[in-house]
């Protein structure tokens, strides 16, 4: 705390010494990391700062490209690589499958857990808007589950909330659900992304992120997503951070 | 890596290669997560997270060349950041108007305080005190291999307003006590007082 204070304190002195040298083009230099002198020290810093990557910059690769892959299995007009549309196909069935399960099943584990109740409606709304799949009459229970479920409202994707029954296992079905989301995340454009407490979750469960893909496809290859007891509707507070637009970053032929 | 480098892997990837995408993630992920630092903290691997499986998506239809996918990767990954962030982002700033440290930040300052860590989180460390503009202006430069114009498109500026961020930022950084503590301490000994430092003046640690 003190070694903090006594920085801010000369940090707010700024440029007052050493950098009588620090020009526009040295400046320049340092920052593409083709300065060849060092005087003041920044381009080791800043040599330090580009250093090689550390092990733990690399953990993650599987889910990325396990994503990847789900983007581009679902991606028509991309020619595959190593095509393989049966594939393909499989993986749409089971998305179709999945989504009409989830409809069955939806607020299962958020009565279950009471836990993850946001990621419920995304998982339900990911996986609908994701597969293009019409939701089927839900009439029922509509209100209930979408009511204080921020994360649903920026997409005009049919609403998810599921006629409630009774489940046995509210934990598979919560895990079934973030596979779906999971799923969802990597072959809708404009689904959100699986929120960071649910991959976790995810991750503990399947031992690892790396092996999320192998292991929700275990999961929901079984028969799917079972009833449960009320629905439990979204936290109204826990829905707030997630209502960030689909895309708003994301344009990736802007250039 | 180098964008002509990149720019097979892009190609490939965009067609659907998973060595592509690898090699894109292999040498991206790394500067992403320590941008992402800096602009939310200990959110940061979740939001890099976040931006592969965003752009991961978007990738098959993507246009452009390896610059272009750097500047989109690095935007995508700052808007994630600035949602799931924005309350870090707003105590951080809190924080530096006021001399008590604002709780949630506390794990910067124990880095902060780590003099002897000369190497990579030493850096970004020392990088990561630096107002928000300018740290980023500094990684984006430094850290994502953009130049003032790719930086600018990230943080929808104007080039000359991110030359002069990074050039406060690198000036700050230059007077911060552990680079001089460093640059005493660096390299071949030098008789005290005679670093390599012509124009140094008040350096009382010299």
């Amino acid at each position: 705390m003190d070694a903090r204070e006594r920085a801010r304190r000369l940090l707010r002195r700024g440029g007052a010494d050493d950098t009588g040298r620090l020009d526009d083009e040295r400046a320049e230099r340092l920052l593409d990391g083709t300065a060849t002198d060092d005087p003041d020290g920044l381009a080791a810093l800043l040599a330090d700062a580009r250093g090689p990557a550390r092990p733990d910059e690399l953990t993650g690769e599987a889910a990325a490209l396990a994503a990847f892959r789900h983007a581009h299995a679902a991606h028509e007009p991309a020619p595959l690589a190593a095509g393989e549309p049966r594939h393909r196909r499989r993986l749409a069935l089971a998305l179709t499958g999945a989504a009409a399960a989830l409809l069955l099943g939806g607020t299962a584990y958020a009565a279950g857990t009471g836990r993850l109740p946001d990621g419920l409606q995304r998982t339900a709304h990911d996986l609908l808007s994701g597969v293009g799949v019409p939701a089927p009459p839900t009439t029922e229970a509509s209100g209930t589950a979408t009511q204080g479920a921020p994360a649903l409202t920026p997409s005009p994707a049919p609403r998810a909330s599921a006629v409630p029954t009774p489940t046995p296992t509210p934990d598979a079905t919560v895990l079934i659900g973030l596979c779906r989301s999971w799923a969802a995340t990597a072959t809708n454009p404009n689904a959100k992304a699986i929120s960071a407490e649910d991959l976790r979750i995810l991750a503990a469960a399947a031992g690892g992120e790396a092996a999320i893909g192998a292991y929700c496809e275990r999961l929901t290859a079984g028969p799917s997503a079972a009833p449960t007891p009320p629905p439990e509707t979204a936290k109204p507070g826990n829905g707030a951070t997630n209502t960030r637009k689909p895309s708003h970053a994301g344009k990736p032929d802007d250039d | 890596m180098r964008d002509e480098d990149l720019s097979t892997a892009l190609t490939a990837a965009v067609r659907g290669s998973d060595a592509g995408f690898t090699t894109l993630w292999r040498a991206l992920n790394p500067a992403v997560l320590r941008y992402l630092r800096v602009v939310c903290g200990e959110a940061a691997e979740d939001v890099a997270s976040e931006t592969w499986l965003q752009v991961a998506r978007a990738l098959p239809g993507f246009t452009g060349d390896a610059t272009t996918f750097r500047v989109w990767l690095f935007r995508v990954a700052r808007h994630r950041g600035i949602d799931d962030g924005r309350r870090a982002w707003r105590k951080r700033e809190q924080a530096r108007e006021s001399v008590e440290p604002v709780d949630g930040r506390a794990e910067r300052d124990v880095l902060f305080d780590v003099i002897e860590n000369s190497g990579t989180e030493w850096a970004l460390s020392l990088i990561g005190t630096l107002p928000p503009d300018q740290a980023e202006a500094v990684l984006l430069r430094v850290v994502a291999g953009l130049d003032a114009a790719g930086a600018a498109q990230v943080l929808g500026k104007r080039a000359g307003a991110v030359r002069i961020a990074a050039m406060r930022g690198l000036r700050r950084l230059a007077a911060h006590p552990q680079v001089r503590d460093r640059r005493a301490a660096a390299g071949p000994p030098r008789p005290r007082g005679e670093l390599r430092l012509e124009g140094n003046r008040t350096d009382g640690r010299a």
